[in-house]
């Protein structure tokens, strides 16, 4: 028996485009009658491919009784757990907002018999869904969880609790083979984004360009909210493909900026649809808005100068030395301690030719910029610093108090601990077995040798 | 835990004695014995190891300065009046320096303050983002405890109750569970759960009288039952001192956790930054970064700093004591090549003071107490000064000579401190005239800067050195300005003068100067080029003047202080020569007894001596060989001294050398391979050796080789 009638689907289908199927396949699925439900079902699909709202508006259209868990607020496993029982033991007392938090469990074994004892106390009449929103952001492996849920079924003596597991990475390859119903959500295509991008009511475009606006009239604000979704969608689909949180949020970051033309009356829009012109003229205007990259936020020295609030290089120079000791913490990184001396030394030796095994040409062919940075001894880096600090500096103490400041914003770091074995003490940051590494990209190191004038390139063989 | 030690990157000291006491007082800490150093004391720039146990006797004094018996039998009243003035001075410096410091900060917080109180109200809907401010903090670290403490209290006092702070550092949380739990138990107010251990840790957090109520520490939830309690709380900043030392994932992670409680917890991120924006965003996922609305805070603490810096503390009206040329260039240096730090800076200054007073005993003459007329040792120490004797011998070689005024300098009292307070008053007019100066350079540097961009500004705090050294007279800085001046236009002239009203007060010299001009009477061409020629030739003139050397005082010695080899060891310490001179020329620290031990070495310099001859890779037996035979030759030569002498070794009282450099010739081989041993071992922890094994020069077996880790010259 199914709670909803096909009419009913294809109003909820307005309003998530492109659901019906996933509508149907939980309405037939899912049952008030505590026998006849699975004990575990799994909605799947990427990011932002609307499974928990579809999952709620259908709990909320078919009235079931349900507990609604988000996994990526606990921070481990145990966490959840307790606010599993917690929630299910607060079913059916006075106030079901205030949570028992009496049991803490610590493992499945544990949690099965606690749910168990849970589930008598209970008795449930009707059938219970736990609801695990994002179980794949736990934050601790959760991939022994996900074998419990499914298999929890032959575990329990008591019926009526069925598990929805929400997740939107990919399934533990344990679990790929075993039969449980699964629903899946495909990632929405372009003109299904934009028909939800456009679902925007007139009062929250309205909020989105401040609460006082009262230019336009509904009708033309849906008008321009529906030519500026086809921008966006034109725009930045490309780039997010169909994440359609990234998209709302970038939706919303632009709107007050693209919009302002016509609140200035700069641009005049119409309510009907042939006015083209005007969008015409808003597109124009707006161009740059969209090409820049300042909505993207892919880092934040983007955005910083994009929008030239600070100047961000400038005022926080590190110590001269500093930046010296990191140029020398990359060059002992990215070159081979063989070509040293041709590349620091000007002594004759080092204008002999080497001659390259087969072996180490092959090695020579990929950039060692692609590889990840070797480790390095404390005394190359002393050795490599003094060869390119323009002048001859004695090693005072200043020189390794930043080397541990590097070492502590975590620009160079230390490998290989307690590596060793020949009884020395393994924590000996300044121990001369002790190696390190350069943790910072060729982008910057070339920016910081700019700073202080030094041309890395020439020691560098590639 | 000396491992942590090494670990920080903070400069850490040993002062040993009293005088360390004085230093501490200011960001350092005293620590009692091998009391571990906890996180708490990781920033401090300073830290006193004090024996424990048998703890020195106190001595009776109040105060730890002590008598210079050896330069000027000194009393103990004088040595009272060194120390009181040395305090006296030292408040001095230091409440300007605090104010100097907290007004740096000032405006940042300022601003982190209007920030956080303008970011949006949490539940505003589901696209709002976590607003996360970035505190470009700069790479001295000590200084970032201070700064972000301030900021929190800033933000407390002004927003009372409504915004709660909370600092963490994640540099000793390792995962997420630690992280939050330290945010947690610092805004609930609980104890500190130590352990990893759940069940103690929740019986520490959870909110007494509750006892049913299990859940973990780090659970967010009980900081969402905690704020709906508390009502008037309209903001949550957590500010994370040091958000790019943090490993690996743990920065984004929190940044998740906080992000998916902001619509019940409306939390304000502030994150402390020690590198540039560049780097930062580089360790932060794209995808995190989606989350958050942030902005960026400059802590701006440096050139102007330093320049009012050189204002109010050296070269003020009040000041005593004058930093030498020197001392200031290697100051700047270390402050530009190694810290970027202002708190090192001014606590070099502060050093620099305590030794002039601690060291000096003619240091009570810059306020000099009644009772020094009657001290005849200070005033022939006076005399014997040697910018006053050139002084004296440049009056006796003038043909008109002021006798009687020599004569009386040299043998009455009162006259020579008469002498030296009329210097005083010198010395002050000097300072006040290299300030001008140096301001004026300044204002002209600006206007000549609109009018050519490719110079560079040289600042005050650079110029500094040279204008007292009085090289900076006639300098190619200074004849450049001068001659930017003879091609002023009428608007630069107006600039000009514009920028000496705003720098100069009306009394001084340049302001009178100035307002000799009267620019807006003059029209036409040649009334302007007459005017221009009058001002670069004043301007010519007053620099000439007033750019001269301080060595022109006499009595200098006793204003300005100049040592400069006392800080740079003091601060930086050249540690790595001082340990290969010690094995190298042992000699130099060992008080050898006799003079034919002065050419006998420790066995371990006999080591050092021979690891130094060797190549990358040292065969053992030859190391061995080498090290026996070196003193099998010595038992050769010494056999025949030690039969007319008897053995000394075997004596009760030998002294600690001769404990390092045994006769060789009591040894037998194997003793003398049991000193190899210790040899090899010693300089193995000492970083200098590492076993290895080696099937190098075509041999099958294995050859047991010691591989030299220590580079030569560095």
């Amino acid at each position: 028996m199914t709670y909803l009638t096909d009419n009913r689907l294809q109003e909820l289908t307005l309003e998530f485009p492109a659901r019906y199927n996933q509508f149907d396949l939980l309405n037939s699925l899912l049952s008030k009658d505590k026998t006849t439900n699975p004990t575990a079902i799994a909605l799947v699909g990427q990011p932002s491919s609307g499974k928990s709202c579809v999952l709620r508006r259908f709990l909320q259209e078919v009235q079931f009784s349900h507990t609604w868990l988000s996994c990526d607020e606990c921070v481990t496993l145990r966490v959840l757990l307790q606010r599993i029982l917690a929630a299910l033991r607060a079913i059916g007392t006075q106030d079901p907002n205030k949570l028992d938090y009496s049991i803490l469990c610590h493992n499945s074994t544990l949690f099965v018999a606690q749910l168990n004892d849970t589930l008598r106390n209970l008795a449930l009449e009707e059938a219970h869904f736990v609801v695990l929103d994002r179980i794949d952001e736990l934050g601790e492996p959760y991939e022994s969880f996900y074998q419990l849920i499914i298999k929890i079924g032959n575990m329990l003596r008591y019926d009526g609790i069925t598990f929805i597991l929400v997740s939107s990475g990919s399934e533990p390859r344990s679990s790929a083979t075993t039969t449980f119903p699964h629903i899946y959500f495909p990632p929405y295509s372009k003109a299904e984004s934009l028909a939800i991008l456009r679902k925007e009511s007139p009062e929250s475009i309205r909020s989105m360009l401040g609460s006082t606006e009262r230019k336009l009239s509904d009708v033309q604000l849906t008008s321009l909210w529906s030519s500026y979704s086809q921008v966006i969608i034109d725009t930045y689909f490309p780039l997010y493909g169909p994440d359609m949180q990234q998209l709302k949020a970038i939706v919303r970051r632009v709107f007050p900026t693209y919009a302002k033309p016509v609140l200035d009356g700069i641009v005049g829009i119409l309510a009907s649809n042939g006015n083209y012109h005007g969008f015409v003229k808003l597109y124009k205007i707006n161009q740059p808005l969209l090409t820049s990259e300042e909505f993207v936020r892919n880092s934040f020295v983007s955005y910083v100068q994009g929008t030239g609030t600070a100047d961000s290089t400038g005022h926080h120079e590190m110590p001269m030395y500093a930046k010296y000791l990191l140029c020398a913490a990359y060059l002992a990184s990215y070159s081979k301690p063989r070509n040293d001396i041709r590349l620091f030394s000007r002594i004759r030796e080092s204008r002999r030719r080497f001659r390259n095994t087969a072996k180490q040409k092959f090695k020579d062919k990929i950039n060692s910029r692609n590889l990840a940075p070797s480790p390095f001894e404390y005394e190359r880096l002393l050795a490599i610093f003094q060869c390119i600090v323009p002048d001859r500096i004695d090693s005072v103490t200043d020189i390794q108090t930043q080397v541990a400041t590097l070492s502590t914003l975590k620009l160079i770091t230390r490998v290989g601990i307690g590596s060793d074995s020949s009884g020395g003490s393994s924590i000996d940051v300044l121990g001369s077995r002790t190696k390190w590494r350069v943790n910072v990209s060729w982008d910057i190191i070339l920016q910081i040798s700019r700073d202080i004038k030094l041309q890395i390139e020439n020691y560098l063989m590639d | 835990m000396p491992t942590s030690v090494f670990e920080t990157p903070t400069k850490r000291k040993v002062v040993s004695g009293v005088l360390a006491d004085q230093m501490s007082s200011g960001d350092g800490e005293l620590i009692e014995g091998c009391e571990l150093i906890s996180d708490r004391d990781v920033h401090k720039t300073c830290y006193v190891i004090k024996q424990s146990g048998n703890a020195r006797k106190k001595a009776k004094r109040s105060h730890p300065f002590i008598r210079l018996d050896q330069s000027i039998p000194e009393t103990d009243d004088y040595v009272e009046d060194r120390w009181s003035l040395y305090t006296k001075t030292i408040t001095n410096i230091q409440t300007k320096l605090e104010s100097l410091l907290n007004d740096a900060d000032e405006s940042t917080l300022h601003r982190v303050w209007k920030y956080v109180t303008s970011t949006q109200d949490y539940h505003h809907d589901a696209y709002t983002l976590l607003p996360v401010g970035l505190v470009l903090a700069g790479a001295n670290i000590s200084s970032h405890m201070r700064l972000f403490t301030n900021m929190s209290k800033y933000i407390e006092q002004r927003e009372a109750q409504k915004i709660v702070t909370v600092v963490v550092t994640l540099r000793d949380a390792s995962t997420l569970r630690e992280a939050l739990r330290k945010i947690i138990s610092q805004l609930v107010g609980q104890r500190k759960a130590d352990d990893e251990d759940e069940i103690t840790a929740r019986m520490t957090t959870v909110p007494e009288g509750d006892q049913n109520d299990r859940r973990l520490s780090y659970d967010l939830d009980l900081l969402v039952d905690w704020f709906v309690k508390q009502g008037r709380v309209e903001k949550i900043v957590v500010i994370i001192q040091d958000a790019d030392g943090s490993d690996g994932d743990l920065l984004p992670e929190v940044i998740r956790m906080l992000c998916v409680y902001r619509d019940r917890l409306p939390f304000v991120l502030l994150l402390g930054i020690a590198t540039t924006l560049p780097i930062f965003s580089t360790k932060i996922p794209k995808r995190t970064m989606r989350m958050i609305d942030f902005e960026s805070f400059d802590v701006l603490r440096t050139d102007d700093s330093l320049t009012r810096l050189l204002d109010e503390i050296l070269l003020s009206s009040s000041t005593q004591l004058l930093l030498g040329p020197g001392l200031f260039r290697s100051l700047l240096k270390r402050y530009n090549n190694h810290t970027k730090n202002l708190e090192t800076f001014t606590s070099a200054i502060q050093y620099a003071y305590m030794t002039h007073f601690f060291a000096n005993p003619l240091s009570i003459i810059l306020a000099p107490p009644k009772s020094v007329v009657n001290s005849e040792d200070h005033i022939i120490a006076l005399r014997t000064i040697p910018s006053f004797q050139s002084y004296v011998t440049d009056w006796t070689s003038k043909e008109e000579c002021d006798t009687e005024h020599i004569r009386g300098l040299l043998t009455d009292s009162t006259a020579v401190l008469a002498f030296v307070g009329s210097c005083q008053k010198e010395f002050h007019k000097f300072v006040s005239r290299q300030s001008e100066a140096l301001k004026l350079l300044d204002v002209l540097q600006d206007a000549s800067s609109t009018y050519s961009s490719t110079t560079v500004k040289r600042t005050r705090a650079e110029l500094y050195a040279d204008a007292i050294n009085g090289t900076l007279r006639g300098s190619p800085i200074v004849r450049e300005l001068v001659m930017f001046m003879t091609k002023m236009s009428a608007a630069t002239v107006d600039n000009l003068a514009r920028l000496i009203d705003q720098g100069f007060d009306k009394n001084s010299v340049i302001r009178k100067m100035r307002d000799s001009w009267n620019i807006g009477s003059m029209n036409g061409k040649a009334s302007h080029l007459k005017l221009i020629s009058n001002i670069s030739k004043a301007m010519q003139e007053f620099l000439d003047a007033n750019l001269n050397s301080y060595t022109d005082i006499v009595f200098h010695e006793l204003f300005v202080f100049d040592s400069v080899s006392l800080c740079e060891n003091a601060f930086a310490p050249r540690y790595r020569a001082t340990i290969e001179k010690a094995l190298m020329q042992p000699a130099y620290y060992l008080c050898q007894p006799s003079e034919a031990a002065r050419f006998e070495k420790p066995f371990l310099s006999v080591a050092h001596a021979l690891y130094r001859e060797s190549g990358t890779l040292i065969n053992i037996y030859d190391y061995w060989t080498a090290f026996h035979q070196f003193f099998a030759d010595k038992c050769d030569t010494e056999t025949l001294d030690n039969d007319s002498l008897p053995a000394t070794n075997e004596d009760e009282g030998v002294d600690y050398s001769s404990r390092l450099t045994p006769s060789p010739s009591s040894f037998s081989e194997s003793q003398t391979l049991a000193l190899f041993y210790r040899a090899i071992s010693e300089l193995k922890y000492l970083g200098f050796l590492k076993e290895m094994s080696s099937k190098r020069g075509g041999n099958k077996n294995t050859v047991a080789v010691l591989q030299k880790l220590v580079w030569d010259g560095l």
